[in-house]
C-alpha cells in the first residue's frame, strides 16, 4: 500500500466554459490501520489466485469495505459545487436556536431540522464549507503559510482578502466610462481598499474531513481540508490538490497525541457533454462566426481601382517638413515636378506649389524654419520601346527656397532638387541648397540693402539642364554657395497589374523594370484569350442552329 | 477592397513656448476611403509636465479604413493648444502628417507652424493672449491657399503609428 502513495498535491488549474453548478466532485477517504494494510495484502494474493485458477475463499470475497475495522474509518462522497454539508461540530451548534446568529446560521439551523426529520444525511466525516461560510473568509484573512502560526495577518494579506471577498458583485463591464466623475475627490477607505488591488474575484468551496477518533467527532481540531476548489468568473477552476486520475490516493496524518494515517482519493465525476452536443455547439459557432464574416465582407466590397495594363502608376504622398540653416529670416519654397519621358500625368494634377511663409525659431545652433506643407503627386509610366538598357528616369522635384521679410525684400536663399525614390515606401530626405553668386561686391552689397539676387533662369540647371545634350556636363565658371538644406517625408506608393503576376508566381524580382518587362506578352495573353472566346462563341451560335437530330447523332459518334 | 489599419498613439509634444498643453487631432481621407471602425478624431487631455520637457499625452489612436482607391491616403492633423491658469485656450500650432504607406510601426515627429498677424496683433497677442486662427482647418492639410499665410515655426509633435495593410498585394501595390 505504502509504495503507491502519491505525494504531489500541488493545486492544479482547469478551464472551461460551461456553468460551473456541473461540477461535481468524489472524495474516498479511508483510514489506514494495520489491519487494513494486512486486509489489503490478502485481497492482492487472493485475486492473483483467482487468475491463476485457484479455489476461491469465500471469506475474503467481502472486501469492498475495510473489513476488520470499524464501519466508519470509509467514506465515500459525490459533492456538487457549493453544496452544504454539514459536519459533526455544525450540526451540534446550529441545532440550538439560540446560537444562530445571523441570517445564514438560521438557515443553516432549519436546514438540520429538516434533515433531522427526513433522517437522509449522507456524509458523517466528510463535510463542505462553501462560500457563504465564515470559514472560508476567516482562513482567506488569517491564513499562515508559515510554521509558527503568525495571529496578525500582513498588510498586504488584509487588504487582499478585502477585495477577494467581493465575489461577483461588482461587475464592471468593458469600456464603460462615466462621463461624469471621472476623478473621485474624496475617496472613502472602502473604496480606496477595494481599488488599489486588481484580482478577480473568485468562489471558493472546501471539502473538509473530520478525522477523530471513532464516536469522537465533532471536534474542530480534527478538521482537516481534503480538497479545495477555487473558480473565477472566467471559467478557470483550481483544484487542489489535484484529481487523482491514475495517481495513487493522498495521505493525510493527523496531528495530536494519536497520529493517524489516512488516504484520500478525489476524483471529477462532472457530467461531460456528449460527442453529438460538442459538435452541435461547435457548428452553431462557426455558422455564427461565418455569417460575421460575410457581413464585415460586405462591408468593405470587392472592388478597387486599377490603372489600365502595362502602366506603372506612382502615386507620392509628401510633405516639406522644415528648412534650415539659412541667413535670412521668412521663409517660403516654391516647388514643381519634373516628369521626363515616358511619364504622364492628369491634366488637373497640380504640379507645382508654394508654401506658406514661415518664421523660423532657433533649434539648437540653427534657425529652422516649419513648413508642414503637403504635396501630393501622381504620374503614369508606359515603357514605350522594348529595350531593357535604359533604366527609367524617375520625376524630379526641384524646389527653391526664397525669403520676403517685412520690408518686402526678397531674396533668392538657394535651390536644389530630389529625385523621387525607386523603391516604395517611406523616405526621410535631406536636401541640401546652393544658391548661385556672383563675383564682386555689388551683387552682396544689393542682396543685403534692397533685396533681389541672382537667379537661375532654367531651374533644372541643378540637376541636368533640360537643354543639354552630350555626354559631359561642365559647370565651368560657375559660381555657388551653400546654404542650407530642406527636409522633405516621402511615402512612394507604386501600383500595377504587373505585380499582381509577379507576386502570384512568387518571383521576387530586384528592380520594378523587371516586373514591369513582360507586360507586352500579357497583352498578347489576352488577345489569345480574346480570340479564343470569340471563336468559342462563334461555334455554340452555330451549335444551336444546327438541327437536334444531328446533334445527337454526332454526340452519340 | 482593401484595408488599413492604424493603431498608434499621440505619444506627446516638446518645443512648445509654455506648458500646460492638449491637443485636437483628425484623420481626413477621400472619397474611395470608408471609415470602418474607430474615431476619426479627438482631442486629448490637458497635460502639463512639471519636470519634463515634453508634455506626454499617450493618446490612443485605433481606426480601420477599407478603400476603393489609392487617392486620398489618409492624412493625420492635428492642433496643439495651450490652456492657462484662468482657463483660456489659445492656439499653439498646426501640424499635420501623412499616415505612413508602408506597413509597420513608424515614429513620427510632425512640426508645428502658428499663423502670425500684424505687428499690432502681436503686440496685443503678448499682453491678452488669443491671437491669430484659421478660418477654416481645412488649410491645415492641403498645400493649395497656403501662400496667403505667413506662419511662425513652432514645436514638434511625437507620434507612434503601426500601419497594417490587408490585400494590397492582391491589387498589385507596391507600398
Amino acid at each position: 500500500m505504502a509504495e503507491s502513495w502519491s505525494s504531489d498535491a500541488g493545486e492544479s488549474v482547469y478551464r472551461s466554459r460551461d456553468s460551473v453548478k456541473n461540477v461535481k466532485i468524489r472524495v474516498h477517504i479511508q483510514r489506514i490501520t494495520s489491519t487494513t494494510v494486512f486486509s489489503q495484502k490478502i485481497q492482492e494474493q487472493a485475486a492473483e489466485q483467482r487468475e491463476k485458477g485457484l479455489i476461491e475463499l469465500s471469506t475474503f470475497n467481502t472486501q469492498a469495505s475495510s473489513a476488520g475495522g470499524r464501519p466508519d474509518d470509509e467514506e465515500d462522497i459525490t459533492v456538487g459545487w457549493q453544496e452544504k454539508l454539514f459536519s459533526q461540530f455544525e450540526l451540534d451548534l446550529f441545532r440550538t436556536e439560540a446560537a444562530c446568529q445571523s441570517p445564514l446560521d438560521r438557515q443553516y439551523h432549519n436546514e438540520i431540522l429538516q434533515l433531522e426529520k427526513s433522517g437522509t444525511q449522507k456524509n458523517r466525516r466528510i463535510f463542505t464549507y462553501t462560500d457563504y461560510d465564515r470559514y472560508t473568509n476567516l482562513e482567506e484573512h488569517c491564513h499562515s503559510v508559515t510554521t509558527p502560526e503568525m495571529h496578525t495577518p500582513t498588510f498586504l494579506a488584509e487588504r487582499m482578502s478585502n477585495v477577494r471577498r467581493r465575489r461577483q458583485e461588482r461587475r464592471i463591464a468593458e469600456g464603460s466610462i462615466p462621463k461624469s466623475r471621472l476623478i473621485t475627490w474624496d475617496p472613502s477607505e472602502e473604496f480606496v481598499k477595494n481599488n488599489h488591488v486588481i484580482n478577480t474575484p473568485v468562489q471558493t468551496m472546501h471539502i473538509m474531513g473530520d478525522l477523530g477518533p471513532y464516536g469522537k467527532l465533532g471536534q474542530r481540531e480534527n478538521e482537516y481540508v481534503l480538497c479545495t476548489l477555487r473558480v473565477d468568473s472566467n471559467g478557470v477552476i483550481t483544484v487542489k490538490p489535484d484529481f487523482n486520475s491514475c495517481r495513487g490516493p493522498y495521505r493525510l496524518e493527523t496531528e495530536g497525541e494519536k497520529q493517524e494515517l489516512w488516504s484520500y482519493v478525489v476524483e471529477n465525476v462532472s457530467l461531460s457533454m456528449s460527442r453529438e452536443e460538442q459538435d452541435r455547439e461547435q457548428r452553431v459557432h462557426k455558422d455564427l462566426y461565418i455569417r460575421h464574416k460575410e457581413y464585415l465582407n460586405s462591408l468593405v466590397g470587392q472592388d478597387f481601382e486599377m490603372p489600365p495594363p502595362g502602366i506603372l502608376r506612382l502615386l507620392v504622398n509628401g510633405e516639406i517638413v522644415s528648412a534650415q540653416g539659412y541667413e535670412y529670416d521668412n521663409l517660403y519654397i516654391h516647388y514643381f515636378f519634373e516628369l521626363p519621358n515616358n511619364w504622364s500625368s492628369q491634366p488637373f494634377q497640380q504640379l507645382s506649389g508654394v508654401t506658406q511663409t514661415c518664421r523660423t525659431r532657433s533649434l539648437g545652433r540653427e534657425n529652422v524654419a516649419y513648413f508642414s506643407c503637403p504635396f501630393s503627386c501622381e504620374a503614369y509610366f508606359r515603357k514605350e520601346d522594348e529595350s531593357e538598357g535604359s533604366d527609367p528616369q524617375w520625376p524630379v522635384l526641384y524646389f527653391k527656397v526664397l525669403s520676403l521679410d517685412s520690408w518686402q525684400r526678397y531674396r533668392t536663399e538657394g535651390y536644389g532638387y530630389l529625385v523621387i525614390p525607386a523603391a516604395p515606401g517611406c523616405h526621410n530626405l535631406t536636401c541640401a541648397i546652393w544658391r548661385p553668386v556672383q563675383s564682386g561686391t555689388v551683387a552682396e552689397l544689393r542682396r543685403f540693402f534692397i533685396g533681389g539676387s541672382t537667379e537661375l533662369e532654367d531651374i533644372s540647371y541643378t540637376r541636368v539642364p533640360g537643354t543639354f545634350k552630350g555626354e559631359r556636363l561642365s559647370r565651368f565658371g560657375f559660381r555657388s554657395e551653400t546654404t542650407g538644406s530642406v527636409t522633405f517625408k516621402l511615402h512612394c506608393i507604386q501600383h500595377s497589374r504587373a505585380f499582381i503576376d509577379a507576386n502570384a508566381l512568387r518571383k521576387r524580382r530586384r528592380s520594378v523594370l523587371d516586373r514591369l518587362g513582360g507586360f507586352s506578352q500579357q497583352s498578347s495573353i489576352y488577345n489569345v484569350l480574346d480570340a479564343f472566346q470569340k471563336a468559342r462563341r462563334r461555334m455554340q451560335e452555330a451549335r444551336e442552329s444546327l438541327p437536334q437530330d444531328l446533334l445527337n447523332s454526332t454526340a452519340s459518334a | 477592397m482593401a484595408e488599413v489599419h492604424v493603431i498608434g498613439q499621440i505619444v506627446g509634444a516638446s518645443g512648445f513656448p509654455q506648458h500646460s498643453l492638449f491637443c485636437k487631432w483628425g484623420v481626413h481621407t477621400g472619397g474611395a476611403w470608408k471609415l470602418l471602425s474607430g474615431l476619426r478624431e479627438g482631442q486629448t487631455q490637458v497635460d502639463n509636465p512639471q519636470n519634463e520637457e515634453m508634455a506626454s499625452w499617450s493618446h490612443p489612436i485605433d481606426i480601420h479604413f477599407a478603400t476603393k482607391g489609392l487617392q486620398g491616403w489618409p492624412k493625420l492633423h492635428l492642433q496643439v493648444w495651450h490652456q492657462d491658469s484662468f482657463g483660456r485656450c489659445e492656439l499653439y500650432g498646426y501640424g499635420f502628417c501623412h499616415v505612413p504607406s508602408s506597413p509597420g510601426l513608424h515614429e513620427l515627429q510632425c512640426v508645428t507652424w502658428r499663423p502670425v498677424g500684424s505687428w499690432q496683433d502681436q503686440l496685443s497677442q503678448l499682453f491678452i493672449g488669443g491671437g491669430v486662427q484659421l478660418k477654416n482647418s481645412d488649410l491645415i492639410y492641403s498645400g493649395a491657399d497656403r501662400y496667403r499665410l505667413h506662419t511662425s515655426a513652432m514645436g514638434t509633435v511625437h507620434l507612434q503609428l503601426g500601419v497594417i495593410l490587408r490585400h494590397f498585394d492582391r491589387y498589385g501595390v507596391e507600398c
